[in-house]
């Protein structure tokens, strides 16, 4: 569905002043929203450069001495919550492909008559509410000695982007031709090969492109973090909301930490952005 | 490779054995997505015909937790925030469709657009929370911001006001999601023939008029994902509660999933918890069939 070639409206050169007067406002009517739109952020990352006294000052202080203190801090006490949040998000990402991944293939390729539903089925977990399922998981994870893990949330993660990843790649794989996996078979390929040595290559970019979504998704989740964990397993993100009313007064402390959040995602989002926006749409329209 | 030459008789059974142990790949996320989602929504329906509190217990009590869950006035709060909240967020598909349009119509900078535009979304939500939080700050924020520019009477307090506290939450959430709606639109923008705007041109169609009425009925498809994921996000909305009010000033922010995890976690009654759940997972299925019969309807007209 996604076509490399832009069909949509072509530009009319601005052949007389009305038009063009439309096309400069327009413009810049497109700087000023995108203007409003990264003001906060940029905001919270120039807090995240300036001493206390700075980012408090009122009016605001746009020129400054950018320092590096705050991060240095935020590495020393939120270290471990960084790290936590790595862990989470990748083992997460990995697990659910290792889960989800094989079963996509198995669905598209020997399909039963149960197929797509069970394929609805995956993806209607995730329109369930998930306070509907906190409770009993909960007494679970506490009975497991789960609770405030990094095991447990990177668990609880991954049956959260498995349905992702088994209806994502269901859509990758379908789209590789049939005929090459029955060659394979006739050469006598055996399943693992069919898997390992033709789906798998075949249907990089998409795993590229969801595993991309899974990490921004596990990276950024706040639920069942905020229900499932307490100070030793707590990523960044939710660490930071824990300590934001006792840290209230340390601004610019709290960016550095929030930046540390955003930061790689920001990084991610900019050099993929087109396998990103691919995986959004795909994920969402199909 | 040795086995190249197998009779193809072989392959039919190949296949046999190929299948039965392809299909045993979807078992284990069958059993996960069976026990974790689906084993625990309805553990989750059964506590709340009972009488559980800190622990779960199978004392029958048929629908009192439902009249409980009805008698207070949080939750029917709660409700009102939910579709307000929903209500509001359509803010970011319209806007998100707006700069769509904007993007379509102005490819100088196309690329650069949206990475700001979606930007945003990279923010967690408890982040954006955070942010928003410090930007409605009387004393930090943008009021003051204002009033040192020379507006004295600039007010921006909606975090402590109870009737604008939602408006707050509601901006916070759309900056957010904007983006992401904006996205969907261009994916269906695209989706359109060039065609259908070569046609117009010759007709003398002014742009305005295509858009409302060529382009926005032709989007109807991208509209209805949108609608359904805005109302998912509207029910699971908890991040950005916990992050910018705890569901204060008084409970004036308060929404259906924050209310339910407080009834867990600080009023220790797990069957009204429950209760309320419940209601919310009817709550989804019932948009899903609308939805769906909609969904259907246009499906039915369009062949």
């Amino acid at each position: 569905m996604m076509t490399a070639a832009r069909r949509s409206s072509p530009q009319k050169p601005p052949s007389h002043p009305w038009r063009m007067f439309q096309n400069v406002s327009l413009g810049l009517l497109a700087w000023l929203i995108a203007l409003a739109f990264f003001f906060p952020i940029l905001w919270m990352i120039f807090s995240a450069f300036k001493t206390e006294d700075q980012a408090f000052a009122t009016p605001p202080i746009i020129f400054f001495q950018p320092i590096f203190d705050n991060f240095v801090k935020a590495f020393a006490k939120y270290g471990h919550a960084l790290l936590n949040s790595l862990l989470v998000a990748f083992g997460s990402t990995i697990l659910s492909f290792v889960l989800g991944l094989p079963a996509a293939f198995s669905m598209v390729f020997y399909p039963t008559k149960r197929s797509r539903g069970t394929l609805l089925w995956f993806v209607s977990t995730k329109m369930m509410p998930p306070v509907g399922v906190i409770v009993p998981l909960y007494l679970i994870f506490k009975d497991l000695h789960l609770l405030d893990t990094v095991w447990g949330l990177t668990l609880m993660y991954t049956t959260m982007n498995m349905p992702l990843v088994i209806w994502m790649m269901h859509s990758y794989i379908s789209e590789i031709p049939s005929e090459i996996l029955e060659a394979a078979k006739v050469d006598g390929a055996s399943l693992m090969q069919e898997f390992f040595n033709i789906a798998m290559p075949l249907a990089t970019p998409g795993i590229a492109s969801t595993a991309l979504l899974c990490l921004i998704f596990a990276w950024n989740e706040a639920f069942f973090a905020l229900n499932l964990t307490n100070v030793d397993a707590a990523p960044l993100s939710v660490y930071i909301s824990a300590f934001k009313t006792s840290e209230g007064l340390f601004w610019a402390g709290l960016s550095a930490a929030a930046t540390l959040v955003i930061l790689p995602v920001m990084a991610f989002g900019w050099s993929a952005q087109r396998q990103l926006i691919q995986g959004l749409t795909m994920g969402a329209v199909k | 490779m040795v086995r190249a030459n197998l009779p193809a008789q072989s392959t039919g059974q190949q296949s046999f054995v190929h299948k039965h142990a392809a299909t045993l790949a979807v078992v284990p996320v069958l059993l996960i997505a069976l026990f974790f989602y689906f084993g625990s929504t309805i553990w989750s329906v059964v506590m709340s015909f009972t009488a559980s509190k800190i622990f779960p217990d199978m004392t029958f009590v048929g629908l009192r937790q439902y009249a409980r869950l009805f008698n207070d006035n949080l939750w029917y709060m709660s409700l009102e925030n939910l579709a307000l909240f929903a209500l509001g967020s359509l803010g970011s598909l319209v806007l998100g469709f707006v700069l769509s349009v904007l993007l379509d119509n102005n490819s100088a900078g196309e690329g650069a657009f949206r990475t700001i535009y979606l930007y945003p979304m990279a923010v967690s939500l408890i982040i954006t929370g955070l942010v928003w939080q410090w930007l409605f700050n009387p004393s930090l924020g943008l009021q003051q911001f204002f009033r040192d520019l020379g507006f004295k009477d600039f007010v921006f307090n909606w975090v402590g006001d109870k009737n604008k506290v939602m408006y707050a939450i509601i901006l916070a959430s759309v900056w957010q999601s904007t983006g992401f709606y904006m996205v969907l639109c261009s994916a269906g923008l695209k989706g359109i023939d060039t065609e259908v705007w070569q046609a117009s041109r010759i007709d003398g169609i002014s742009k305005l008029r295509m858009y409302l009425e060529v382009i926005i009925p032709m989007m109807k498809f991208t509209f209805i994902t949108s609608f359904v994921l805005l109302s998912i996000g509207a029910v699971k909305a908890y991040d950005i509660i916990v992050a910018m009010t705890n569901g204060g000033p008084g409970g004036h922010s308060i929404m259906p999933s924050y209310y339910i995890v407080d009834m867990y976690t600080n009023r220790r009654f797990i069957a009204l918890g429950a209760a309320g759940s419940t209601v919310l997972l009817l709550i989804v299925a019932a948009f899903f069939v609308l939805i769906g019969v909609i969904n259907y309807a246009l499906r039915k007209r369009e062949s």
